[in-house]
């Protein structure tokens, strides 16, 4: 599993996620189900979470609002038909502020 | 024997309905301070073996966001009362009851230098190891604090720890200054009669109420303000006339105040002390500094200027700039001049020393703006961190965590920061006329302007602080 941040570096608002899944064997992993959940790496911020799309087969996006400038957490919390379940974080340091 | 306090106080917080008698029973303070132990020992439990992940642990979220901003709501409001329910002189006392302390703390360190030096290394700590973001850390912090207590306090006989020892009782202590209650004294002709001296020494052990004295060397009739009181409420206890309340007081008056104190002296023959309210303030600018984006530029140039890829020297570099170099110079700077304009012989140090204590109310301003900040943006935050911990352990009682719960939004809060950082520069102002005026009681204007100038310089830095964006990075060389 893979993520990717835009813009980047990441700012304050908006950020575009993109995801990309492979199996074990490393083929795309189709037709999951993804979910993100963003929590700064401070206490006391409300996390931020979204749902992701698959716009070709293993690549998902979804817009998560990264709602302060800091460091950032994104959890991915894959399921796929079969039943297999993947979750997996991601830090994002280094949010700035918006423009 | 008495120190010359006024007549009795308008109102008296032993004497309030309901709360007042709550307050009078030992077992209320007791059962306090169990509830802070088990929430204490909640925390660290859920920091050493929870999520570790700051935001959905209780070692991180109540230490950091609520135990901060509830702690300075009931300084500016009421007082010392978090020291009364300390969770750690349960620990200690309890320790007591199987070996007593055999020393006496040392004559040197009767003084707040050791305090000072733990205050500042927890700061320093906190900013290099990213204390607020690491929940493992904040518990083994819980632990070690404990662990402090029990062996200085195991060692040294009365609340060593809590008068000079403890960094949290230091910044209580000194923040408790512009607090609007205080432990004192209610008629102090009744103390003139008493023999026994319960406040200080306390009922024997063998006698029909046995109850200690004040711990801290504070002798109520010749106590003055909150500087050293824990609000334990033993010389309540003790007071065998019942002649001891918390009563209304003016806030941050004390700071003006050049008796003789029990327990401490006075004021300005106290160089510790005013280094302490010093650190105070400028440290709630470091403080502030910490958690916006110009830190990140500033350290990134240090790096890059001073070659130095690791954290601790710069961060010390900063330290030593914010919390030494500004502080000598802005005060020495405002001491000169007004001894020049307004003519002062008093040499240059003793002018720092009495004056240093006129900012504590803005410093206290501007750590309850920043606490504030996290506390009512975060206020709700510990809810669903606790529906989650009943969740993992299999005790689905409190529902789902429902992460959406939060607070007040960052823009509703920042009216409020403004307004407590113009509170506390208001506060220092005046406390800084008076100061002029006792030294130039025909024209203290000359006296006033240099530290009401320093006074604004710091207020408008806070403003500025508060004004940058937020941002809470691990490293300034991430991202």
């Amino acid at each position: 599993m893979a993520l990717q941040v835009t813009p980047a570096p990441p700012t304050v608002g908006a950020a575009r996620v993109e995801v990309v899944v492979k199996d074990e064997a490393g083929a795309p992993a189709r037709g999951g189900t993804l979910s993100l959940e963003g929590n700064m790496s401070h206490p006391g911020m409300r996390p931020s979470f979204a749902d992701c799309q698959e716009l070709t087969p293993g690549h998902y996006q979804g817009s998560l609002a990264l709602t302060m400038a800091g460091d950032w957490l994104i959890e991915v919390d894959a399921s796929f038909p079969d039943g297999h379940r993947a979750r997996r974080t991601f830090p994002v340091p280094g949010v700035r502020p918006a423009p | 024997m008495t120190a010359g306090q006024p007549a009795a106080p308008s109102f008296d917080l032993l004497r309030a309905p309901v709360i007042g008698a709550l307050l009078r029973r030992k077992g209320t303070r007791l059962a306090l301070r169990c509830a802070t132990f088990l929430v204490a020992l909640a925390m660290v439990l859920h920091g050493l073996f929870g999520p570790q992940l700051a935001p959905k642990n209780l070692a991180t979220v109540l230490t950091w966001v609520h135990f901060r901003g509830a702690l300075v709501v009931v300084l500016l409001l009421a007082g010392n009362f978090f020291c009364t329910a300390c969770p750690f002189v349960l620990a200690r006392d309890l320790a007591r009851r199987f070996k007593r302390p055999p020393f006496l703390w040392p004559r040197a360190l009767r003084n707040k230098w050791p305090g000072v030096a733990l205050l500042v290394g927890f700061l320093f700590c906190y900013e290099l190891f990213d204390l607020w973001g690491n929940p493992r850390w904040t518990a083994m912090v819980v632990v070690l604090y404990f662990a402090l207590v029990l062996v200085v306090d195991g060692l040294f006989q009365h609340a060593s720890f809590c008068k000079y020892v403890c960094p949290i009782g230091q910044f209580n202590f000194v923040a408790s200054t512009a607090s609007p209650l205080e432990v004192k004294v209610r008629d102090v002709a009744a103390c003139d009669s008493c023999h026994t001296l319960d406040c200080i020494k306390g009922t024997p052990a063998g006698s029909a109420t046995p109850q200690r004295g004040c711990e801290l060397a504070l002798f109520q009739p010749l106590k003055v303000g909150n500087l050293d009181c824990t609000f334990c409420l033993d010389c309540v206890y003790a007071c065998p006339k019942d002649n001891v309340g918390i009563v209304l007081r003016m806030p941050g008056e004390e700071l003006l105040d050049r008796r003789n104190r029990s327990g401490l002296g006075r004021l300005q023959k106290r160089p510790d002390l005013a280094v302490l309210a010093t650190l105070f303030t400028f440290g709630a600018l470091l403080n502030t500094f910490g958690m916006i984006s110009p830190v990140y530029a500033v350290e990134a140039w240090l790096s890059r200027v001073l070659a130095i890829q690791v954290e601790w020297p710069i961060l010390g570099l900063l330290f030593a700039v914010v919390l030494v170099i500004e502080p000598v110079l802005l005060l020495t700077l405002a001491a000169a001049w007004a001894r020049r304009a307004a003519g002062l012989r008093e040499r240059l140090v003793p002018v720092v020393m009495r004056y240093s204590f006129s900012l504590v109310p803005l410093g206290f301003g501007v750590w309850l703006s920043h606490y504030l900040f996290h506390f009512l943006t975060g206020l709700l935050t510990f809810v669903p961190v606790v529906q989650g911990l009943f969740a993992d352990a299999g005790l689905p009682w409190l529902g789902a965590p429902d992460w959406t719960l939060a607070g007040l939004p960052r823009t509703a809060a920042y009216p409020l920061e403004l307004g407590l950082i113009l509170l506390g520069l208001l506060v220092s102002l005046g406390l800084a006329w008076r100061l002029a005026a006792d030294d130039c009681p025909r024209r203290p204007a000359p006296a006033f302007v240099p530290w009401a100038t320093l006074c604004v310089v710091i207020g408008a830095a806070a403003i500025w602080l508060m004004s940058q964006p937020m941002e809470m990075r691990a490293t300034f060389l991430s991202g």
